[in-house]
């Protein structure tokens, strides 16, 4: 199907050359019906940054870098 | 009051035996002491604040059980008084509650970055229809392959009403993708066996590999089994280096349950089964899947209320509340 690796074999399962079928529209079609949820979607950032905040391994340092590359990579969040 | 050598050879103060005269001239600060607190207002927030925290603290214990976080809240309760305890905790709700970890594998930095053109994770999601208790807001079950710029595919709670399977990209400028709810997913959930109980799971496939010398893919299967196969539901092509896949903190955390609010009381059961990884190499060749171990993941909790049911260190958990 694709460039990747095997599947792998699910506890009750598959063989790993077990088909595929490529659901992509039928996903988005259903996707598209739900609509976006701004204040969803703050939470969610809000969350990543304070699980950065919280980590109880991360020195301060690497706390300002990891909330620098997630407000790098939610730059152009809409 | 005498000083003594410690066993650390340090000097500690040693206290007088009641009735005796102290060892050395001793300064009584009493008054001054207590006029200085009473002339300090009193602050009721702080207060309430200091007991709510304390009920906090042995709600969500990591090193008791059930039965003994019951047994120091009815200790708690009758100390405090429930009046003020409730007063105390009912105030406490309206502070903004940080999010964070309820429980599950990050992975170890060496691991994170273990792959070259590519990285892949399995897992089934445990994922009852509802989540029980007191969940009031969001609540995800989430899990990232490693790669700074891959997905999440995750089911995200909302309080009680239906859950739904969504996708964030983190490559993407316009992250949010998939959104499915419960209810169309018929086909992909199903029950899997661990520990002697039966779990609602969702089989999730999701992998960010190399597809030219600067292009990569973001690309997610969930396991149907009705059908007995494979689907792909979310493919996406990029320009992208391998840098930005290893390194950073983004792509760190496997299954994990995130979590919006402290503490969670008597929700059902969450985690994950089975969770894989497998990693490709810098010649392009896919590795062997391998089970998620301690020896590459450590597991964090922010001791929000969860209990572990079981622990198969670190490719299944499952906990709640």
């Amino acid at each position: 199907m694709v460039a990747g690796p095997e599947p792998p074999v699910p506890s009750n399962g598959p063989s790993p050359d077990s088909p595929t079928r490529d659901m992509r529209e039928e996903f988005a079609r259903i996707s598209a019906r739900s609509g976006r949820d701004p204040e969803a979607e703050r939470a969610f950032v809000e969350n990543k940054i304070e699980m950065i905040r919280t980590h109880p391994t991360l020195s301060e340092a690497e706390k300002t870098a990891a909330i620098a590359e997630l407000e790098e990579k939610l730059k152009g969040n809409p | 009051m005498s000083e003594a050598q410690s066993a650390l050879g340090l000097p500690g103060p040693v206290p007088t035996t009641p009735g005796q005269e102290m060892p050395t001239e001793v300064a009584d600060e009493r008054e001054s002491i207590e006029r200085i607190t009473k002339e300090t207002p009193r602050d009721p927030r702080a207060e309430e604040a200091f007991l709510a925290s304390k009920a906090q603290q042995v709600r969500t214990h990591p090193r008791l059980d059930r039965a003994q976080r019951e047994r120091a809240l009815e200790e708690l309760t009758e100390r405090i008084g429930r009046g003020r305890l409730d007063e105390a905790l009912a105030k406490e709700k309206d502070q903004p509650v940080p999010g964070g970890v309820g429980y599950g594998p990050f992975y170890n930095s060496a691991f994170k970055s273990g792959f070259a053109q590519g990285t892949s994770i399995y897992f089934e999601i445990v994922c009852p229809t509802s989540p029980g208790g007191n969940v009031n807001t969001w609540f995800y079950l989430t899990g990232m392959n490693r790669a700074g710029r891959g997905i999440e595919a995750f089911v995200s709670y909302y309080a009680q009403t239906t859950p739904r399977f969504k996708v964030f990209d983190w490559a993407r400028t316009d992250q949010w993708q998939t959104d499915i709810p419960f209810g169309n997913l018929g086909s992909y959930l199903g029950t899997t066996s661990a520990h002697g109980s039966s779990y609602q799971t969702l089989g999730v496939w999701n992998s960010t590999y190399q597809i030219s010398s600067t292009q990569w893919r973001n690309e997610a299967l969930l396991w149907n089994r009705a059908a007995g196969r494979w689907d792909l539901f979310y493919r996406y092509d990029y320009a992208g280096t391998l840098a930005q896949q290893t390194g950073g903190w983004i792509g760190s955390w496997g299954p994990i349950v995130e979590t919006f609010q402290s503490p969670y009381v008597n929700t059902n059961r969450f985690g994950a089964l089975n969770t894989m990884l497998i990693s490709r190499n810098s010649s392009g060749a896919w590795g062997s899947w391998q089970f998620l171990s301690a020896a590459n993941s450590y597991i964090r909790t922010d001791n929000v209320g969860f209990f572990v049911v079981f622990l198969d260190p670190n490719y299944a958990f499952v906990v709640d509340s």
